[in-house]
């Protein structure tokens, strides 16, 4: 799981920069912006509870 | 064995975020999160071993477990600390690492007092 994770956002990021380069030339700012927003927020769902996890694990190990 | 696939790991991951880093620089810096917690999670396992072999030599040696855990309870602050202030500095935010550092360390401090206290009461008796 963790390691196609960074593929999953390499593929992201890659896919919302060629759409936002697309939709700037083809004149719309707007959807460009929306689109890297969105995955943005994608992106951010799929590593928060990851990174959670970690912190989880680190608690219960070191007592902290 | 394992030190290739974390290296491979790593490498793999400052790849894939070099080309991002002029359009997109969030998404390189989620990458570098990403791999970050990745190679984490492969340090806990070691660090398991390290707490198991520990708390086994305690038996041996009398220490006071108080202390042990007070130890214990450092390296994890210095562990979760080291990780937020590298993540931080990645994106280029080094006054928030900075801030994250200084509270690490008036917690390292604070979680030590007792352990202080304890050493000046024995050198008191002493004297």
């Amino acid at each position: 799981m963790s390691v196609n994770l960074i593929f999953k956002i390499a593929a992201v990021g890659i896919l919302v920069t060629v759409i936002s380069q697309v939709l700037k030339h083809s004149g719309r700012e707007e959807h460009a912006f929306l689109t890297s927003l969105a995955g943005l927020i994608i992106v951010l769902f799929w590593i928060v509870p990851y990174i959670y996890e970690l912190f989880e694990t680190m608690q219960t190990l070191f007592a902290l | 064995m394992d030190i290739l696939r974390i290296a491979v790991l790593g490498i793999a991951g400052v790849l894939m975020a070099l080309p991002l880093r002029k359009e997109k620089a969030e998404y390189s810096a989620f990458i570098c999160m990403a791999v970050c917690t990745c190679i984490f999670l492969f340090v806990i396992t070691k660090v398991e071993t390290v707490l198991a072999f520990v708390k086994r030599l305690e038996t041996f040696v009398s220490i006071d477990s108080a202390y042990l855990a007070l130890v214990i309870k450092m390296v994890g602050i210095t562990y979760v600390a080291e990780f937020a202030i590298n993540v931080c500095r990645d994106a280029g935010y080094g006054a928030i690492g900075n801030q994250i550092e200084i509270f690490a360390k008036m917690s390292i401090l604070v979680v030590s007092i007792p352990v202080l206290t304890a050493f000046l009461e024995t050198i008191g008796s002493f004297i």
